[in-house]
């Protein structure tokens, strides 16, 4: 879904599935930054 | 149930490569997704269905002894007779031994999921009785030597190009033929079977045990067929399937009818008390019924898993779940497939599939939401990954889980460890631990910010 | 220890502490006004329902079409007929139409019953199987025509149940043709049971109504 929309961040407050996410999205090369919601309100 | 050789990491990251298959996937589960929620919608009661189904059930199961002595009682008290089997192998070999009492050389079966778990089709091979599927689903598994993929569409994996192939060289019928024809070649075939069949073998979606009633839903009419023409009828049926009253089944039909397949009844049900009755012209003259425990008895010994035995086999749950619709009902492994089966198959067999089926899962709920019982699928599934996590297979996760608590229970000891891996970090990062391989397969290791976060949020 | 014991011992010592009540089986408050629906049109509701399944219905305004009506849906092939409607199978040998013994069943195209409820919910024939109506009459032939009097259908299942007393040896709910879905999901009718089902509606006992057909 992503490569359809184009966003520039994907946040989620799950480690588990940021970690599987953003795995998978480097293996297809797609550039996209994974976040966690803390990282954001932490101003990464 | 037959162990798969490959567990369901391996065969679900092939059965994802296979656009063909996951298109077929999407094609029925979308299509009996739908059609379950148009029909649904219009019984404005439907939750209170629910409701009531799921207090039917918790009631039946708190007092499993006492209706299924009622249910031996009345099966009996119509001419029946009731055999009861412990695991697979007695469940088959009862079968088995009832059709060569009768002297059975030839047995029709339609659909069954109990008597595939309990690999019923081998025994009677071995024993030199050949069993024919009538199921025009079951039926192509059969002939093709395949399992089937779905609970209730069993052949959704399978084009029609390989089926009309199939029936070319099973059948003779003429090449790439289109489903009418493959139909009526099946027809004609499994109407010979249904007529020379000693036995009739069935399963039963629901057993009545005020009145020793099996419950047969089908839309083919082969159910009809192998408990009409041949003279023996034999019903073989898991423990759970027992239900109180006959008024139950105003219930649980439509509850479990819409759920599956989106009609409001399907072409055919069949209430089956007893054999023929005097002066009856067809009909079975004897009928057993054959109850099956195989590991239901220690899931409802199991307060977190007992829930799991009050599902009717709809599968709801099937056509909503993201991991079955990409990775099919092969790669789980076992007669029960998608969310339920991720389920049963350990809860049933104490632990086949631990290690990977409760983790085929992001816990979405979708399954919880669709399921007329509302099974908590999603609850069990983090129940069994606790217990997947007390295995052998485990322990080094339980080591570095043990390691991470005591570090972190430790505050300035972990604010120590914190600034020594960032100067470690360039160099661990190269070190390829074997044991992390696996781990390392889908997910990288994120770089560690500069900035501590403990430090960041101070400021 | 039998297999007997052992399971239903194991069983008992599953039992969770609390007793849990089962609940009444009547009708659902809920579903009053979904009910009063079907109630008020039961057969407009079974004709409608039965149309979408790809049943024809035939509505009769004079019991006395019957045998013409029947002879027509038949349209000259071999019949069987079910013994407990031997007087519509005298006025159809009557009416010249060939009819098969029970035991050349399996060489009738056609086979004509009677049905002992409808339900109008899920446009459903309600058939048991007695002596003078046995159970493959309305499975083995590709064709059923199904005799059904317009009183004799009921809203759904809850007043099924509720009228059953006892049960018989096989009591079959069918709604519409035999169908499959397994390949590819393209819809495949008479798979095993009959493809075509015809009811002919009679008119409550002892009235006539005018002349009404549904086709």
């Amino acid at each position: 879904m992503s490569q359809y929309a184009h966003p520039e961040v994907l946040v989620s407050t799950d480690l588990g599935c940021l970690l599987h996410l953003a795995g998978g999205l480097n293996r297809q090369g797609v550039r996209l930054r994974c976040l966690h919601l803390a990282e954001v309100l932490g101003g990464s | 149930m037959s162990p798969s050789a490959v567990g369901f990491r391996e065969a679900s990251a092939r059965a994802v490569l296979d656009p063909a298959l996951r298109e077929a996937i999407r094609r029925v589960t979308d299509n009996l997704a739908v059609r379950r929620v148009q029909v649904t919608a219009e019984l404005p009661h439907f939750d209170v269905l629910r409701d009531r189904a799921k207090r039917i059930k918790e009631h039946t199961l708190a007092n499993l002894d006492r209706y299924l002595e009622q249910l031996e009682a009345a099966v009996r008290a119509r001419g029946g007779h009731v055999h009861w089997a412990r695991d697979a192998e007695e469940a088959a070999a009862c079968v088995v031994r009832i059709c060569r009492e009768a002297g059975a050389r030839r047995v029709a079966k339609s659909k069954s999921m109990v008597t595939e778990e309990v690999e019923l089709n081998r025994a009677l091979r071995e024993a030199g009785i050949e069993p024919v599927e009538t199921d025009l689903g079951e039926f192509v598994v059969q002939i093709s030597g395949d399992r089937p993929s779905h609970l209730i569409a069993p052949i959704i994996h399978k084009r029609r190009e390989d089926v009309a192939e199939l029936f070319r060289r099973h059948l003779g019928t003429p090449a790439d033929a289109p489903v009418p024809v493959l139909t009526a070649a099946a027809r004609a075939h499994l109407r010979q079977a249904f007529l020379q069949a000693d036995v009739g073998i069935t399963g039963a979606n629901f057993l009545v045990a005020e009145t020793g009633t099996v419950v047969l839903v089908e839309n083919e009419g082969n159910a009809r067929m192998v408990t009409s023409l041949p003279r023996v009828h034999v019903a073989v049926a898991g423990i759970e399937k027992v239900l109180p009253r006959l008024a139950d089944l105003a219930v649980f039909l439509p509850l479990l009818v819409r759920s599956a397949t989106g009609q409001r009844l399907s072409a055919y049900v069949s209430l089956l008390t007893g054999p023929r009755g005097p002066g009856e012209r067809d009909g079975p003259d004897v009928f057993h019924l054959v109850l099956v425990d195989n590991g239901r008895s220690r899931v409802l010994a199991d307060p977190e898993l007992r829930e799991a035995l009050e599902c009717v086999r709809c599968s709801a749950c099937l056509n909503v779940c993201p991991v079955y619709e990409r990775a099919g009902g092969h790669a789980y492994g076992s007669v029960y497939s998608g969310p339920i089966g991720a389920v049963l198959t350990p809860a049933l067999t104490g632990g086949r599939g631990l290690v990977d089926l409760p983790f085929a899962s992001s816990l979405c709920g979708a399954c919880r939401d669709v399921c007329p019982l509302r099974i908590d699928i999603p609850r069990m599934l983090v129940a069994l990954r606790a217990r997947a996590g007390q295995t052998a297979e485990a322990r080094w996760e339980r080591r570095a889980a043990r390691v991470a608590a005591w570090l972190l229970c430790r505050p300035r000891l972990y604010r120590w460890a914190s600034v020594a891996a960032r100067v470690l970090e360039p160099v661990v990062r190269r070190v390829p631990v074997g044991a992390l391989r696996r781990w390392a397969r889908g997910r990288d290791l994120p770089r560690l910010s500069p900035t501590p976060f403990h430090r960041a949020a101070r400021r | 220890m039998s297999s007997r014991e052992e399971i239903l011992r194991a069983v008992r010592s599953a039992r969770p502490g609390e007793t849990l009540e089962l609940g009444s089986p009547e009708v659902p408050a809920e579903a009053a006004g979904y009910r009063r629906q079907l109630q008020a049109d039961p057969v407009g509701v079974f004709v409608r329902r039965a149309e979408e399944l790809g049943v024809r219905v035939h509505r009769l305004g004079d019991p006395r079409e019957l045998a013409a009506a029947v002879a027509q849906l038949c349209g000259g092939r071999r019949t069987y007929v079910e013994p407990a409607l031997r007087d519509l199978g005298v006025s159809l040998r009557e009416l010249g139409l060939p009819l098969v013994e029970w035991d050349r069943l399996s060489e009738a195209e056609v086979g004509v019953t009677g049905a002992d409820y409808g339900i109008a919910e899920s446009a459903t024939l309600v058939l048991v199987a007695r002596p003078d109506r046995p159970r493959s009459a309305s499975l083995l032939p590709p064709v059923h025509v199904a005799v059904l009097r317009e009183d004799r259908v009921l809203a759904d299942l809850f007043d099924l149940v509720e009228r059953l007393d006892g049960l018989p040896s096989a009591l079959v709910l069918a709604s519409g043709p035999s169908r499959s879905a397994d390949i590819e999901m393209s819809l495949a009718v008479g798979v095993h049971g009959p493809g075509t089902v015809h009811v002919v509606l009679l008119p409550p006992d002892g009235q006539e109504r005018r002349a009404e057909s549904a086709k």
